[in-house]
This record gives C-alpha cells, structure tokens and sequence, in this order.
C-alpha cells in the first residue's frame, strides 16, 4: 500500500523540486528535495522501492526542469548504489545511514548532473562555481534530511512482525 | 536477492540516461519534452505561485532585524520626501500667488506696492481684520488700500504698527466702500456683512441692477482708486413700493482664503493725513 502512494509523492516531490525549491535559497543554494526523498525512501523502505522510484523522478525532472533529459537520471543512480550498502549493513543507526548517504548523494548529484548537462550541450560556467555549490548544497540537504526523516520514518517505515517476539 | 538483478538495473538505467543525453543532445528529445511540458509546467507553474510566499518569509526571516531597520529607513525616507514635496508645493502656490499679484501691478502702471503676507486674522466673528507682515517701516500707513489678485480691493489698513499692519477688509461690518455697477454706471454703497458678504446700498431708484452685474470702487470720497474690482452681484431683491432694492454681492477675493496681498503705498487716500 505505501509503495503505491510512494509513486504520485515522488511525482509531487520532482514537481516541489522544479517549482518550489529553487525559491528557498540560502546562502545562494536551494535544496535538492529529490536527492533528500530518494535517500530517506531508500533507508527506510529499501533499496528495491527506491530503484522503481528513481527513474520517474530523474524522468519527471528531465521533462519539466529545462535540463537535457537523463541528467537528473544518471545523477540520481548514485542513490540506488547506496541504498543499497545501507541494507546489506548490519549497523542499525538508520538515521545516521539517511544522512551520510544524503551527504555523499548530494555531493555526487551536483557534481554529475553538471557533467550529465555538459555532455547534453548545456553551458555550466566556471568549474570552480561547482566546487563551490556542491558543499554547501550538501550541508543544506543534510539539514534537510535531518528534518525529514524521522516523519516519513514515522509514516513509512517498516513494523516489525508481531511474530518476531515469540522467535526472540 | 542476486547480484545481478540491481547490476542489470543499473546498466539498463545507465542506458536509458545516456540515450537520453544523446537525444536531448541532437534535439530529438524535444519532442517528448514539449508534450511532457504541457502536463507538467501547469503543474510546476501552480506550485511555484503557492509557495514562493512561503519561501520569501522563510528565506527572508533571518534578515528581520535589517528588514526592519530598512522599512525604518524607508519610512523616514518617505517622511523627508513628503514634506520636501509639501514645501515645494507650498512655494508654487505661493509663487502662483505672487505671479496673480504682479499681474495686478500691471493694472495700476502709475502706482506703487507693497507685496504682504497675511500673518494672523482678527478671530472676532463680528469683525472682518487681517493682519498683514509689512508696517509703516515698509511704508505702510493707515487708511492706504490693500488689493489682491486681479486688483480686487481687499480692504484699507486701519492700524499701522512698526512691522504690521491690521486691514479691515471690506467685509467687515463696519467698513464702507463707494461702488458702481460697472454695467449701468449706478453709484451706491457697498458695506460688509456677517458672513463674509456685501451688499449695495443707496442705489438710486429705478436703476437696472442685474445678477452677474460687476462692481467695481467708484472712486468718490478720494479713499478708494476708481474702478476697483469689488465683486458680482448674486442677488437683487425688491418690491415694486420698496424705497430700496437689496442687492447682494459677492466679494472678488475670497476673505477666509486671503494670504498675500499688496499694499498701494503710493495711493494716498483722502484721510490719510500728508506726512504720516
């Protein structure tokens, strides 16, 4: 049920990216609201749910952010990779996982979206503005992130099975 | 699972973003774009107009303090600005009054001026006085006229001090003017009323006196220059046997809206004493 709801919030999410968040700037950077949504999603429902879910937000992004089509989506395959290390971990610090990846995925997703434009023909300005951004968008997603994820944790995370008790 | 589910999706994903890159490259992604535009730009469009409120006040409440600041500076701007704007219409006014006065001057070419301002007004309601900035160390001496704009007689300075001068205006109850319907060349006495009017008297009988009839100062008595501009008749009232008619008249120059005036200082009426 909540991985048939997770579709039309993450069409809603790509659209918030496109038409709400380059407005909430501070200190010249906006959130990245999809990196923050893919990255939690995969932490707390698994990497499975958030490999069907990348596709239609790099796609949804591509059509409607004016950016060549398949950037957003190969700077967003990063998370899946991740997503999928935090599963295989046996650590259980789930938050803590949320917000490193966040960190490393917004840092990636910067970095080759701007190599993904490049290459579809769009002009990025100097290197060093890259160099600049891609921190401080990190440190804006990890707050972000960190406002996030306990809601949808909350909302969507998994319940452990009545059944696991008699087990233990 | 395996490990060669996620590498499959990967690679498929990895495909599908680079072909297309490659299509948004050559331009045959536009397309598709163009028809995924008009579903979704509505869509982005809507969202952006509610909440880009929202994301001024959040990105703007960290700048309260110089928000604040800049709206008080703003508004002490705008204060300063005001009464600049206050002052300088202020000064056309009073030079478009000037400007009506010297005009005056130019109908009495042999005569002599002296420009006042209003100052201060007698607040009796049964005494029409305005008190002037210029006295007899300007020239002025009493019983000298006082005249406005178009050369409307205004009324004579009754008392000089150094530096002031009081002038009963026309109006006044207590003052009286010999007249002349300008129309009909009838004589008569204009005397002040309550309420800042005049009224015609001693008109001799069967004169046409008509509303709208001008009257100007008939010059008898030597107090007044002749042809001074007085006012209008408003109202003419009168029955067949009434010795005489009532005729009201409207002052040319307002009393209540009096600020600057002129002074004939040349104009040396009958009962102003020589050498005063």
């Amino acid at each position: 049920m909540i991985w048939y709801a997770s579709v039309p919030l993450t069409l809603l999410i790509a659209l918030l990216q496109i038409g709400a968040a380059p407005s909430f700037s501070f200190f010249g950077v906006h959130p990245d609201l999809i990196v923050i949504w893919l990255c939690c999603w995969g932490v707390i429902r698994g990497r499975q749910e958030t490999m069907a879910l990348i596709p239609i937000a790099g796609l949804v992004i591509g059509l409607a952010g004016g950016e060549p089509l398949g950037a957003s989506l190969l700077a967003l395959l990063p998370v899946a990779a991740l997503a999928a290390v935090v599963e295989a971990s046996p650590a259980r610090g789930r938050f803590l996982a949320a917000i490193a990846i966040t960190g490393i995925c917004s840092i990636l997703y910067t970095f080759i979206h701007a190599g993904a434009s490049l290459a579809g023909g769009e002009g990025l300005g100097p290197p060093l503005n890259l160099v600049l951004v891609a921190p401080r968008a990190a440190a804006l997603d990890l707050i972000t992130a960190v406002l996030w994820f306990w809601p949808l944790r909350l909302a969507f995370g998994r319940r452990a099975r009545a059944g696991s008790f008699r087990r233990i | 699972m395996s490990l060669s589910r996620p590498l499959t999706w990967t690679l498929s994903m990895l495909l599908l973003a680079l072909a297309a890159l490659g299509l948004s490259r050559v331009g045959a992604a536009n397309p598709v774009v163009s028809v995924a535009a008009r579903v979704l730009d509505p869509l982005a469009g809507g969202i952006h107009a509610v909440t880009a409120p929202v994301a001024d006040f959040v990105t703007n409440v960290g700048d309260y303090g110089s928000l604040r600041k800049e709206n008080q500076d703003l508004h002490d701007e705008n204060q300063r600005l005001s009464t600049q704007l206050n002052q300088l219409r202020e000064q056309q006014a009073q030079q478009q009054q000037v400007n009506d006065l010297n005009g005056a001057t130019q109908l009495f070419p042999n005569q002599d001026f002296a420009l006042a301002s209003v100052i201060a007004r007698d607040p009796s309601n049964v005494r029409d006085a305005v008190l002037i900035d210029k006295g007899t160390n300007d020239g002025v001496r009493t019983g000298m006229v006082v005249v406005g704009k178009d050369g409307a007689l205004i009324g004579t300075v009754y008392r000089a001090l150094a530096g002031s001068a009081w002038v009963r205006l026309i109006t006044d109850p207590d003052s009286d003017v010999n007249g002349m319907v300008q129309e009909t060349r009838a004589m008569g006495t204009i005397t002040g009323q309550l309420g800042h009017k005049l009224q015609l008297q001693f008109v001799a009988e069967g004169t046409d006196v008509k509303p709208d009839d001008t009257v100007v100062s008939s010059g008898l008595g030597g107090n007044y220059p002749k042809g001074l501009l007085i006012g209008r008749v408003t109202k003419v009232e009168g029955k067949p046997l009434d010795v005489q008619e009532k005729i009201e008249v409207e002052p040319a120059v307002r009393p209540t809206t009096l600020e600057n005036v002129l002074v004939m200082t040349s104009f040396v009426p009958s009962r102003v004493d020589a050498g005063q």
